[in-house]
């Protein structure tokens, strides 16, 4: 152990899709590859990497990829339906991204991940057309979310019965036309409209 | 006559290839692109996605679907085009579709679409092996996951000749045409067509032919997509 072993391409360097990387008795195919006939080939752009623990070939990308969802990220999603103990979400839009997302994009919040506070009406946390700032906590089978974090929760919301943005003040929301008032899950940059904010 | 001496009329040789040049990720709103001039077609080509396909209903659980529009614009050829599909651009916008779709690994994204525009800026023959070639660089571009890069050339028979990529006096004056799309890692044909009559022999012959010029297109594809991503480090 110990000596640098060469496969078919060296180590680091840039592979293109259909590059033969190395044969099946030397490594295991992982992300960016595929196995092909006892062959190792590449299916992205990017850099030849051996994870040497698992002895599996794998491809950094260099270029842009596909936006597939994963635990951890911060979406930005728009409330669709509200039920006793569910807040139906739409994924509109990932904290960073350009791309456009693959794939599903409805999400849940159970009322246990909407904070730490014990919740009595989840229809005073959020309503239909709220834009949120959630968590994603677990992605497969389905989405689900959370907004337990001072930086999570509604970052816009609209009056119910006028239809218009609502206004911050203090801890509740007013609206600038009518003068209804209204509580949410805010997040602390309510109306501030950062879209890309990461929430680690 | 449009071959006198082995020469054809812009001054190859029946086996020679028109020049090309390739650039891989020319636009920025596009997820992934391709700019490639061939003699004298210029085309663009532009991915987007995988994303949600819509409506609903045209989704597929299992994978997704691959969706390339051919398209010429209306000052691409001598007489004004009425712009818009119509009977050929739509035949080419499937076989292509149907090419690029044999390369992807479609069923890692379920319920998406990959859109495929090509867009034929200038048109001088040979315009669907141009956008195929050009497309799969601008897939490779999106980081989509492809079994190989697919490339394609057409090869003819021109005053009892086997010729390798057609212009368009050729094309129009020519015996045959035969557009030809590979996956050059393993030759597996993609698409395959052909315009006018060859007999046997010769069809085998522009069929080799054909593959010839496909792999040293391949060539020029590899250093476009190298030229952009071997100075870039990994993200």
């Amino acid at each position: 152990m110990g000596r640098s072993y060469t496969y078919m391409i060296k180590e680091g360097s840039i592979v293109l899709p259909g590059d033969k990387i190395a044969t099946t008795e030397e490594l295991v195919a992982g992300e960016g590859t595929f196995e092909d006939r006892g062959d190792i080939i590449a299916s992205i752009v990017g850099k030849f990497v051996v994870d040497k623990e698992k002895m599996k070939a794998i491809v950094i990308p260099t270029t842009d990829t596909p936006l597939i969802l994963k635990k951890g990220d911060t979406a930005i999603c728009e409330v669709k339906q509200i039920s006793d103990s569910l807040v139906i979400v739409k994924i509109v839009h990932i904290a960073g991204k350009k791309r456009q997302i693959a794939g599903e994009k409805d999400a849940a919040i159970h009322i246990s991940n909407i904070s730490n506070e014990f919740i009595d009406d989840i229809g005073r946390k959020f309503r239909i057309g709220d834009i949120v700032r959630a968590k994603i906590i677990k992605a497969e089978p389905a989405i689900q979310l959370s907004t337990k974090d001072k930086r999570l929760g509604v970052i816009k919301a609209f009056c119910i019965n006028c239809r218009n943005p609502l206004i911050r003040k203090n801890n509740l929301l007013e609206c600038p036309i009518c003068g209804h008032i209204e509580e949410r899950k805010l997040a602390d940059d309510y109306g501030e409209g950062n879209i890309d904010r990461v929430v680690k | 006559m449009l071959i006198k001496d082995g020469i054809r009329i812009d001054g190859r040789k029946p086996d020679e290839l028109r020049p090309i040049k390739i650039e891989a990720g020319v636009l920025y709103r596009a997820d992934g692109s391709c700019y490639l001039e061939w003699g004298g077609n210029k085309i663009m080509a532009a991915v987007y996605g995988p994303r949600e396909a819509l409506p609903r209903h045209i989704q597929d659980p299992t994978k997704a679907l691959v969706n390339a529009r051919y398209s010429m614009a209306s000052f691409s050829v001598e007489e004004r085009k009425r712009p818009g599909p119509d009977r050929r651009s739509t035949e080419i916008s499937k076989v292509t579709s149907e090419a690029l779709e044999s390369v992807i690994f479609t069923e890692l994204f379920p319920r998406t679409t990959i859109d495929i525009c090509i867009e034929v800026l200038d048109a001088e023959a040979g315009t669907r092996c141009a956008g195929i070639t050009a497309a799969a660089v601008a897939l490779a571009d999106a980081g989509i996951p492809m079994r190989d890069i697919p490339v394609a050339c057409a090869a003819g028979k021109v005053d009892g000749v086997v010729v390798l990529d057609l212009t368009s006096e050729e094309d129009k004056e020519g015996e045959a045409d035969l557009p030809v799309a590979i996956a050059p890692r393993t030759e597996e044909i993609l698409l395959l067509q052909m315009d006018g009559h060859l007999t046997y022999k010769e069809f085998e012959e522009a069929l080799e032919l054909a593959i010839k010029g496909c792999k040293q297109v391949a060539k020029l594809q590899r250093q476009a997509l190298l030229n952009k991503y071997k100075t870039f480090e990994v993200k």
